[in-house]
């Protein structure tokens, strides 16, 4: 048969039969919307769970969650029970050692996180980037924000920090964008944009005058007027030392975009505070508030030196930043807990807690695929680190299993529209009985009358499978819309809750066509076996 | 003169319809030979086996007992392809309720069997070979037209057009005129005579009325499945 005369044929035959191949279609329709709605929607979620709260591409390594340190440190000293084989446990005993790939077979288990555990990480085959962290390992509160925010009072909240190499961050330090596009085109691609910088400012202080208060430093630079703060840190070689009446710089600090979620979605809309967007949040660029190092909301002797004040700047937002908290330069970080680490009579601090300041609490990787994640972290337990756990995995099976149990009803709809398909068939067949004998009459084979049959099948099945996902497409606008204008916001409310990829497209179309031509298999193989002499009979 | 080929030859072909105690024979031994350039009748009342012995020759029936070959081949024996390569390039049929698909238009019934394997009209001819075949019945003005507003002689038209689109060598047609008032009928008939007459198509035409049968070269009477007498009173001498 000639296919292209065979196709006019067949869509002259679903016209005539259009009616009751409509009927006999809505039930394919209802499943393949459902179909392609739910699984465009698992795929929507599960692209902002991976995408934007659990990236599946960034695993935060970190040590060992026992800390085998102090355990080593006595059985080792004490003798007690030091039964461990010495050659099981660390070479990085004193952080900062230098890793090559001999000293990395030699190892077993590592216990900090170090440059030589990055350099190690970084040359990873796995790995696309490597940039280490160093939290706060004291409590911080945050006060600030009343003129900012136009509040009645003061923000004051328990703070978390970290510290990020400034080299990690896009600094834009061009001074002036053309257009306002080219300045919002620069606001989505940079962490940190002129004026301000990520940077640590110990140096440039230095050359900073004397000031009675702010107002006798230039813009973006702090009086120290507390002179308290100092006598506390003056001992302390090499270690954050700003003079009684210099002028500082503010501590440059970014956030991260889920704290701009959190914002927006939960405490925003809680309190009537104004939304923030990337951009909005360009006019808050500059923001400085306090933070009280040392301190806690939550105790009273929480640190066990003095604790100080220091003015933070908010400079830029970054998704390299601390989700809840403020990330500053390590340079910083590491300055502060060593500042806050345990002192012995002398006033230094004890080598024991050196760790604190001179590792990493964390390294943020980004891998190159899924596929990698599993050798990658294979590794890392070999090195004797782990992973932070980020729930990713058990949100991701939850989405899995719901999604899989809605395209699973979404199947059964689309299997009982099938056997519909198949009646109706049946029905059809019956009525242009007698054309199916003039057909033979004229020369039609047996396999041109079911080729016929499959071919309306296949072609409605086509014409079901676009409406479903036409329909999908058009419910998931629908549902999109109400997320938008009607549901109050939430943290990482995605523009759009649904995902349709090019084989979602396809599938959809695919299985309207596989379920309506399986659905007249058995009527079409019916028709072919009509005899054309019986068919000719007159009804 | 030399004698013309044998284009249909019968051999004691008997056809049974029904099992057991409900068996029952509807044609009996029936021998016919019909030759090339025939136009020749089979003369019957209602059940006396004409429409049967039709399906028989045109191979929409092989459930028989006898010989029926058809330009050569038996048509029992010819396999389900070949079958209908012959329906489509060697026969043409013309039935009684004309039989057009009725959501197709005039030329796209009468291109209809070009859907089918074995066609004789080249891809991208059909619309050219069904304005000639309608204009040689006389349609040339209803090619678009669709069945539902063509009258009864005009539908039957259509189906003899289409009969002769793949340029057949056997026309078999079944009650062509009953359908159709005497005057419409007339035409039809003088439509196969030119057709057998110009175009040398064997034509067999099963019919019930003494004035078709009488136009016809030979007529073969049948009653309750037998040949019970065969009038060659106009057939040419062979």
């Amino acid at each position: 048969m000639n296919p292209i005369k065979t196709f006019r044929l067949v869509v002259k035959n679903i016209k005539r039969n259009s009616k009751q191949l409509l009927l006999a279609s809505i039930g394919i329709v209802i499943g393949l919307w459902a179909f392609s709605l739910f699984l465009g929607f698992g795929l929507g979620i599960t692209n902002v769970v991976e995408g934007e709260i659990f990236p599946w591409d960034k695993l935060e390594v970190i040590p060992p969650a026992t800390n085998l340190a102090s355990t080593r440190t006595r059985s080792g000293k004490g003798g007690a029970s030091g039964n461990c084989d010495e050659n099981d446990f660390f070479i990085n005993e004193q952080p900062n050692g230098v890793f090559n790939k001999e000293l990395e077979a030699k190892f077993r288990k590592l216990r900090y996180l170090d440059d030589g555990v990055v350099e190690l990480i970084r040359k990873r085959h796995e790995v696309r980037t490597a940039y280490p962290k160093m939290k706060f390992t004291f409590p911080a509160i945050a006060e600030g924000g009343m003129d900012e925010l136009h509040l009645s009072h003061p923000l004051k909240t328990e703070i978390f920090a970290d510290g990020l190499n400034p080299s990690n961050l896009t600094q834009c330090n061009k001074e002036e964008t053309d257009t306002d596009m080219e300045r919002h085109r620069e606001m989505r691609r940079c962490d940190v944009m002129y004026p301000f910088k990520f940077k640590d400012y110990s140096e440039d202080d230095k050359q900073l005058g004397f000031c009675e208060t702010h107002k006798d430093c230039a813009s973006g630079v702090f009086c120290n007027t507390k002179e308290t703060e100092n006598i506390w840190i003056f001992p302390m070689k090499n270690e954050e030392t700003i003079g009684y009446h210099r002028c500082y710089h503010a501590v440059p600090v970014v956030v991260s975009t889920y704290l701009l979620e959190l914002w927006n979605g939960s405490i925003a809309p809680a309190h009537g505070y104004p939304k923030l967007s990337k951009e909005t949040l360009g006019t808050f660029l500059g923001l400085s508030f306090e933070v009280h190092l040392g301190e806690s909301m939550f105790s009273s002797k929480s640190v066990n030196v003095k604790p100080f004040m220091r003015k933070f700047q908010l400079v830029g937002i970054s998704k390299r930043a601390i989700p809840l908290g403020v990330t500053l330069p390590i340079s910083y970080a590491a300055r502060y807990n060593k500042y806050f680490t345990t002192r012995d009579e002398s006033g230094d601090a004890m080598e024991r807690e050196a760790h604190k300041f001179k590792t990493f609490s964390s390294i943020i990787v980004r891998v190159k695929s899924k596929k990698q994640i599993t050798s990658f972290l294979a590794y890392i337990h070999r090195l004797g680190f782990t992973q932070q756990d980020t729930s990713a995995e058990t949100v991701g099976l939850v989405i899995l299993f719901v999604t899989g149990i809605l395209v699973f009803i979404s199947f059964v709809i689309i299997i009982i529209a099938a056997i519909n398909i198949a009646n109706t068939y049946f029905m059809i067949i019956s009525e242009r009985r007698r054309e199916i004998g003039i057909m033979r009459a004229l020369g039609a084979n047996r396999g041109n009358i079911r080729t016929i049959f499959l071919l309306e099948a296949g072609i409605l099945g086509f014409i079901d499978g676009f409406l479903g996902l036409l329909f999908g497409w058009l419910t998931s606008r629908g549902v999109d819309w109400v997320i938008w204008n009607v549901v109050p916001d939430f943290p990482f409310k995605p523009p759009t809750a649904f995902c349709f990829p090019w084989w979602l497209v396809v599938s959809t179309i695919g299985f309207g066509i596989f379920f309506c031509v399986v659905g007249s298999l058995f009527p079409a193989n019916h028709a072919s076996q009509i005899e054309p002499s019986e068919a000719l009979i007159p009804q | 003169m030399s004698k013309p080929k044998t284009i249909i030859k019968i051999s004691k072909v008997s056809k049974f319809y029904g099992s057991g105690s409900a068996k029952q024979q509807v044609l009996h031994d029936i021998n016919i030979n019909i030759y090339e350039g025939d136009f020749i009748s089979i003369v019957g009342t209602s059940g006396s086996g004409k429409t049967t012995l039709l399906n028989i020759i045109g191979g929409l029936d092989r459930r028989y007992e006898g010989t029926c070959l058809v330009d050569g081949h038996n048509v029992e024996k010819l396999n389900e392809r070949r079958l209908a390569r012959m329906r489509n390039e060697t026969l043409g049929f013309i039935f009684q309720s004309f039989n057009l698909m009725e959501h197709l238009t005039a030329w796209e019934n009468v291109a209809l069997s070009s859907f089918f394997a074995g066609t004789k009209i080249p891809l991208g001819k059909e619309y050219a070979r069904a304005t000639e075949v309608l204009e040689k019945v006389g349609l040339k003005d209803k090619i678009n037209a669709y069945p539902a507003n063509l009258s009864g002689g005009q539908k039957q038209r259509v189906a003899i057009a289409r009969a002769l689109y793949n340029k057949p060598r056997l026309l078999l047609c079944d009650e062509p005129t009953g359908n159709l008032d005497s005057k419409t009928g007339e035409e039809v008939i003088d439509l196969f005579k030119a057709l057998n007459r110009e175009d040398k198509i064997t034509l067999l035409v099963i019919t019930h009325e003494d004035r078709v049968s009488k136009t016809t070269d030979r007529s073969i009477q049948l009653e309750d499945g037998r040949i019970v007498s065969t009038d060659s009173k106009n057939a040419p001498v062979h």
